[in-house]
Parts: C-alpha cells; structure tokens; sequence
C-alpha cells in the first residue's frame, strides 16, 4: 500500500513538477523561491495521499496548490518591504525581473512572449498562460482560480486579443 | 510577431524546467517527509467537556452540588439551634420527626423521644442561662416535650403489648424514670407561673402514666410465674377488664382486689383444675400440641355472691363451685384452627391462636375440684 502510494506519486511528480516549477518561476522571478514553493505543492500532495484523500485531477490539485502558495509569497513579501519601508530602511522589495534569473534558460522569443503576458491585467494573465502554455481546459483554470468555466472562457479571450496588441500579432 | 514566433515562445517557455539535480532534492525532500498520523491524546480532564457540551447536565449537577452543600451546611447548623432561631422549626419539624420515623423498634424510638425531651430540657436551660428564655419560648418547648411524651407513651405501650419480658419492662420502666427525671428539671427550670403551669401539666402526665404501667407490669409478671410457673416467654397477654364481653371482675363483690387470700387459693385450684380438663381435651380433640394459659381472673364463689353472679351458677353446684375467666393460647394445625378459633381467639404465628377466653366453672366432688363446665359466657 505504501509503495504504491509512493509509485503513484513519482509518477505524477514526473509529470507535472516541471510544469509547476515554471508555474512558480515564472510567477515569482526567483528561482529558490520557485523550487521552495514547487516543494511544499508537491509535500502537499504527499500528505493528502498518505491521509488516503481522494484527489480527482492532480494537475488542478498541484496548480491550485501553487496558485495559493504563490499568492501567500507575496502577501508576505509585501508586508515584510511595508515594514522595512516603514522603518525607514532601504527597500529590499525585488523587482520582477525575469533577466536576472532566466537569461540562461529561455530564449528571445520566448522571453518576449513572457515579458508581454505579464504586462497583461491581472485577470487575464493566469488564464491565458495557463490556456496557452500549459494546455489547461478552461474548466481545470476555473478550479485552480475558483471562478466559472465561463468567466474563464471569457478572460482568455479578452486576454488573448490584448496580448495580439501588444506582440503585434500578425496572421 | 508572427504565429510560429508565438510558438517558439510557448515551446522555450515550456522548455524551463528544473535541472535533475533540482528535481531529485525536491523528490527527495519531499518522500522523506513521513506523514505520521497521530492519534489525539485525551484529556485527563475531558470530563470537564462533558458539562461544556450539554449544559442540562452542567446545570443540573451545579443545582444538585449547590443543594447538597447548602442543605448539609442547613442540616449541620440546625442541629445546634435555639427556639427563637431560624432554623430551629426545620430542626425539630424536620430533622427529628424524620429521625423517629427512622426508628423502627419501639425501644429504640422511647430512646431516642426521651433524649430528644432532655435536648428540650438542655435547650431551655441554655436559654434561661442567656436571659432569653421568656414565655412564647417556654411553651414552645413545652409543647414539643408534650409530642415527645405522646410519642414516648405510644413506644412504650408497644412494648409492653409486644413480648413481656422483664428485661423490656426493665428498658420501659428505666426510660419511664428518665422521663419523670426530666419533667422533675423542666420545672426546676420554669420561673414564672405560667410556665410553672405547664411544668405540671407534664409531670401529672407522668405520674398518672409510669405508676400505672409499672403496676401492670408487676402483676403481670407475678400471675405468670404464680400461674404457669416455669414458662414466661411466648405468652400473649390480655388485659381481662379490656377483653372481656361483660364487666364481671369489676362489678362483682367477690373480685381479686377484695377477697386476695382466697382469690389466689382458688385461682391456684382453678389452674390445676384446668390444666388436667385441658390435657384431656387435647387427647380428645387430637390437633392440639400446646398451650399457654396467661391469665386466670377470679369471678364469683356460690356461697358467697349475690345477684345477679348467683344465677351463672346451676342448681346442682355444690357451695364449693366457683367461676373463673381463663385467659389462653392453643398451638393447634390446620385441622385444629377452625375448632379452636369458634368463639374467640386470634390467629398467630405456628399455629398458635391467641387470646382465647373461657368461663370455667369449677366444682368439688368426692375427688377434688373439676371442671364443671367452660364456655364462651357464663
């Protein structure tokens, strides 16, 4: 029982850590952080297998998971600058800057596309990266952002057009 | 940016990924992480959190503890009250009477209303040595010794109506004094008139009651031993002037009280008598195995009596022939139970019938005394 507990997670880790490591890397900019965060998604997982959870979709699992994880990143973040900014200190909030970090791994162009989908609105930039890159349905999106299939269908769309303007999207 | 630019960037996108060094630690960190259920550890005071969820139980049991606490510290300090205090009604309407009821012997219920007459006693003494004893207190007192002796008087007379032996008449007649004792202080105690009054009234209750019931008790005892001799157990007594159908002994010239010597030589003669006329009856009848005679009462000698006792006589009777009520008990069985309860008697345990009563005429031949004849009457 235990073994194959743990076969069935190796499995799922195979396949998604990967994806949540860019989730979180590309959410973050920091990738000690990124792998912090896609280590405490995966231990989260673990857990809920041991206790004998059932989990329906394990990719919406680990995303939701992570979406949380990233968004308690930067609540804390943020509080802990306020209160160095409070303090008078030198602000130690870091700027996203995916440079610095993924210069190495990623090429021009897909820089570029990342730079711009950034820029998008908060709304559309989870569904549209997640639409686009990671191949989600937009009824998992919906999961992992705890909205309706609809609202979901309709920010990738708004997204998607937004993000034609500022790539200059030529057909 | 064209279509397949787009898809460049998506594929490089998707191509960030952790290195396998990353990935292993990450695999490796994550299964050594051994999820342990735990089993919650139980309070050793969760029978504190029976109360918190049902609050009927937390309330009754509040409502009971707060009961038995007051109620026990009420009881306790009620016990040392005086007349006059608040608690002193709970103590002797209450507590005592509650107490009494508990005693179910009759000694020890003459016991304990004799104790609680000398608590009276002590409790007035108290109050008259604070300055506090006035009238209304006194006669509450006296009135509560009046239910103790009303009370003691019932217990007594329960003795002695139970088994008449000499040691309960002993118990009765010691709590007797005892009582009288106490009457004797209460009115040592009384100052005024009033109370002085009341003091009275309570001893003339004991010195009408304690002579009485001694003097029963003593003749009681004699005429057992004069009559049975060697048996004084078991025996029930009647008190002939209560039992009897028509008032003989008292209104008859020749009665136990006026004519003592020759009473007791024919009552001695009648005993004799009867036990031989009675051996025969049982022999005859068959279902008989023993008996008790409690009482004989002298009624009436032929010569010497006049209206109306003469005509219970025969002519045939010599001078000699006399009358006697016999008081006594048969042991019988069930054959034998309707025979001997004809008449009069009362049934009671192993088959004895208690409380018979028989007119006996006894006559003289040229043998000795006989039994002429018994019956129900005269």
């Amino acid at each position: 029982m235990e073994t194959n507990i743990a076969d069935n997670f190796k499995n799922i880790y195979e396949d998604e850590s990967d994806t949540i490591f860019r989730f979180c890397l590309i959410r973050v900019s920091n990738r000690e952080q990124a792998l912090d965060i896609t280590q405490e998604t995966f231990l989260r997982l673990w857990k809920n297998m041991q206790e004998g959870k059932t989990i329906l979709n394990n990719k919406a699992f680990l995303f939701t998971i992570a979406h949380r994880l990233i968004i308690d990143w930067y609540r804390k973040k943020k509080s802990f600058s306020l209160d160095k900014m409070l303090d008078g200190e030198e602000s130690s909030y870091d700027v996203v800057d995916e440079k610095n970090t993924n210069t190495v791994e990623i090429g021009a162009e897909g820089r570029f596309l990342l730079e711009k989908i950034n820029e998008l609105e908060l709304t559309y930039r989870d569904p549209v990266y997640l639409r686009f890159v990671e191949d989600l349905s937009p009824k998992e999106i919906g999961n992992i952002l705890s909205i309706s299939e609809n609202a979901v269908s309709v920010r990738i769309n708004r997204g998607v057009i937004e993000l034609r303007k500022k790539i200059g999207y030529i057909k | 940016m064209k279509k397949e630019d787009i898809k460049i960037g998506i594929k490089e996108i998707q191509n960030i990924k952790m290195n396998s060094k990353e990935k292993e630690h990450i695999l490796e960190n994550v299964l050594s992480f051994s999820y342990e259920k735990k089993e919650p550890v139980k309070s050793p005071y969760s029978f504190i959190s029976i109360f918190q969820k049902n609050h009927f139980i937390y309330y009754g049991s509040m409502a009971c503890l707060v009961l038995i606490l007051g109620s026990s510290g009420v009881i306790f300090s009620s016990q040392k009250s005086l007349p006059g205090n608040t608690l002193y009604p709970l103590k002797v309407s209450v507590l005592e009477p509650i107490n009494s009821a508990f005693r179910l012997s009759p000694e020890t219920k003459a016991q304990y209303e004799s104790s609680l007459v000398k608590e009276r006693i002590l409790e007035a003494e108290t109050l008259s040595y604070q300055g506090k004893l006035d009238v209304a207190k006194e006669q509450q007192i006296n009135d509560l010794i009046k239910t103790h002796k009303v009370a003691f008087s019932r217990a007594i007379n329960e003795i002695k109506l139970q088994e008449p032996t000499e040691e309960i008449y002993a118990v009765a007649t010691n709590l007797e004094d005892q009582m009288a004792e106490y009457s004797q202080e209460m009115m040592a105690i009384s100052t005024s008139d009033t109370e002085n009054q009341y003091s009275n009234e309570i001893a003339k209750l004991d010195v009408e009651k304690i002579p009485v019931t001694n003097e029963n008790t003593e003749n009681n005892i004699e005429e057992k031993k004069g009559n049975i001799g060697n048996d004084n157990s078991k025996v029930a007594t009647i008190n002939p002037t209560v039992s009897m159908p028509t008032a003989t002994s008292t209104s008859s010239p020749v009665n136990s009280n006026n004519n003592n010597g020759n009473t007791q030589k024919y009552i001695n003669i009648a005993s004799s008598t009867f036990d031989t006329y009675f051996q025969k009856l049982s022999l005859e009848n068959g279902n008989t195995f023993d008996y008790k005679i409690s009482n004989i009462d002298f009624v009436a000698l032929k010569n010497t009596t006049d209206e109306p006792e003469k005509y219970w006589f025969k002519e045939d009777n010599t001078d000699e022939s006399f009358i006697v009520i016999v008081n006594y008990s048969v042991q019988t069985n069930t054959e034998g139970k309707n025979y001997w309860l004809a008449g009069n008697g009362t049934e009671g345990e192993n088959g004895w019938i208690l409380n018979k009563v028989l007119f006996v005429n006894i006559d003289k031949n040229s043998e000795g005394y006989y039994v002429k004849s018994a019956g129900t009457g005269p």
